[in-house]
């Protein structure tokens, strides 16, 4: 939970937290594939 | 610590980095200027100092830091109302530390209490409603202020002073609300916003409905941030997306820990306690209409400012502070004319300097000034 100047104000849903991280490794990803794809495109 | 290293991670933070770079070229620029883009909470002004995001930013691209640090933006004259009632002689008042240091008029709470008020710092609203119980001899106050985050706490406390039949505890309530202070801020023609960075934990309480009109009425992006490094650049890139595509949305990246309808509970124990103030005074912004909270009339033998008289006097800034440009983002920190010199968070002149979350307290300890900067000329 957030605890808040001692008040449980908010319960941490895991789901969601996993689901930005997967977004974030996504966008890494894709960043990774269209650099490799101009590297073998300078390539030829 | 889980949900925290996660959001720290720097090749991600590297991915985003690049990720706004090459939205750039799509996102439509303003002839004259940077676009500007709004944090307006005090939590993410400091997180954003701490972990250096004003460098990974694009060319072009400018953070306002935004008067989302409640300490900061109290006025004067409320401290001063504060040390009158922590003088009298039957009272131990109670602040959380970040308020210590706040300049009154004449001294800060820390100066009162060095002349031998009874002040203590507290961290939670209940450890006042505990000495409150240990002190039924002494009148207990709590010095209430923060935005919707830290409202709840209190008023959850009052209620539970009520429900133990606690008579000698008492609120000075200085709380605000967020949606009259961005409304204005959109009006204020001091300002061009073209986005904003969404408060977190305000959200959390509030959920992210309360900003449709910033979308609808205003066309500009909001998105709700968490308060990790990946989280605000995440956010900073989720507002050049909706600019890149021509859309304004409310937008919540801090899904983990907000809902859209914020926490109902939290939501109904304010309404219970607490009703709008006509005006409320802010440093730096001038009256704000309907942007403060005051105590019902069911719950005011427990407001201090109906059972001790105060001051309430309106005091100005000193002439050579510049806060209330800070705060409004017309002025950097360090342009200010005393930036680092006479004001520093050791002897502050302005309430920026003083909490953590103040732009100019943020600058001061991770050195945010840009070597370019040239001294103001004043």
């Amino acid at each position: 939970v957030l605890v808040h100047v001692g008040f449980a104000m908010s319960r941490i849903d895991e789901r969601e937290a996993a689901q930005t991280l997967a977004l974030l490794t996504e966008l890494g990803e894709a960043q990774a594939e269209l650099a490799a794809m101009r590297a073998s495109e300078a390539a030829r | 610590m889980k949900y925290v290293d996660e959001f720290r991670d720097g090749e991600k933070a590297r991915v985003l980095e690049r990720e706004m770079r090459a939205l750039m070229p799509r996102v439509p620029s303003v002839p004259g200027r940077k676009l500007q883009i709004m944090e307006v909470c005090g939590g993410h002004t400091h997180a954003i100092f701490r972990y250096g995001i004003e460098a990974m930013l694009p060319d072009g691209v400018e953070l306002v830091h935004g008067p989302g640090c409640p300490v900061c933006v109290l006025p004067m004259g409320r401290i001063d109302d504060c040390i009158a009632i922590a003088e009298r002689p039957n009272v131990i008042f109670t602040t959380f530390g970040d308020a210590m240091r706040v300049p009154g008029s004449k001294k800060s709470l820390l100066g009162a209490k060095g002349d031998g008020a009874d002040i203590r710092m507290v961290y939670s609203p209940l450890d006042a409603l505990a000495l409150a119980r240990k002190h039924p001899e002494k009148e207990v106050v709590f010095f209430a202020l923060g935005f919707e985050t830290t409202t709840p706490s209190t008023a959850l406390t009052v209620l539970q002073a009520e429900a133990d039949g606690i008579a000698n505890f008492s609120l000075f309530c200085n709380h605000i609300t967020i949606v009259p202070t961005l409304r204005a801020i959109l009006e204020s023609s001091d300002l061009q916003i073209d986005g904003f960075i969404g408060p977190g934990h305000v959200s959390m309480v509030i959920g992210t409905t309360p900003y449709d009109f910033i979308a609808e009425s205003y066309r500009k992006p909001i998105v709700v941030a968490g308060f990790e490094p990946l989280d605000v650049l995440h956010s900073i890139y989720l507002v050049l997306l909706q600019l890149a595509e021509g859309r304004c949305s409310v937008e919540n990246q801090y899904a983990r820990v907000v809902l859209s309808a914020g926490n109902r509970m939290a939501m109904e124990a304010v309404a219970r306690v607490f009703e709008l103030r006509e005006h409320f005074e802010w440093r730096g912004l001038g009256s704000i209409p309907q942007s403060g909270l005051r105590m019902r009339d069911a719950y005011a033998a427990y407001d201090a400012e109906r059972k001790f008289a105060v001051p309430g006097l309106l005091v100005l800034d000193p002439a050579a502070c510049q806060c209330g440009e800070v705060l409004k983002g017309t002025l950097k920190p360090w342009e200010c004319r005393i930036f680092g010199t006479a004001c520093t968070p050791e002897t502050p002149v302005g309430a920026l300097m003083v909490s953590s979350e103040g732009a100019c307290a943020a600058y001061y300890q991770y050195g945010g000034v840009p070597v370019h900067a040239e001294a103001p000329a004043r």
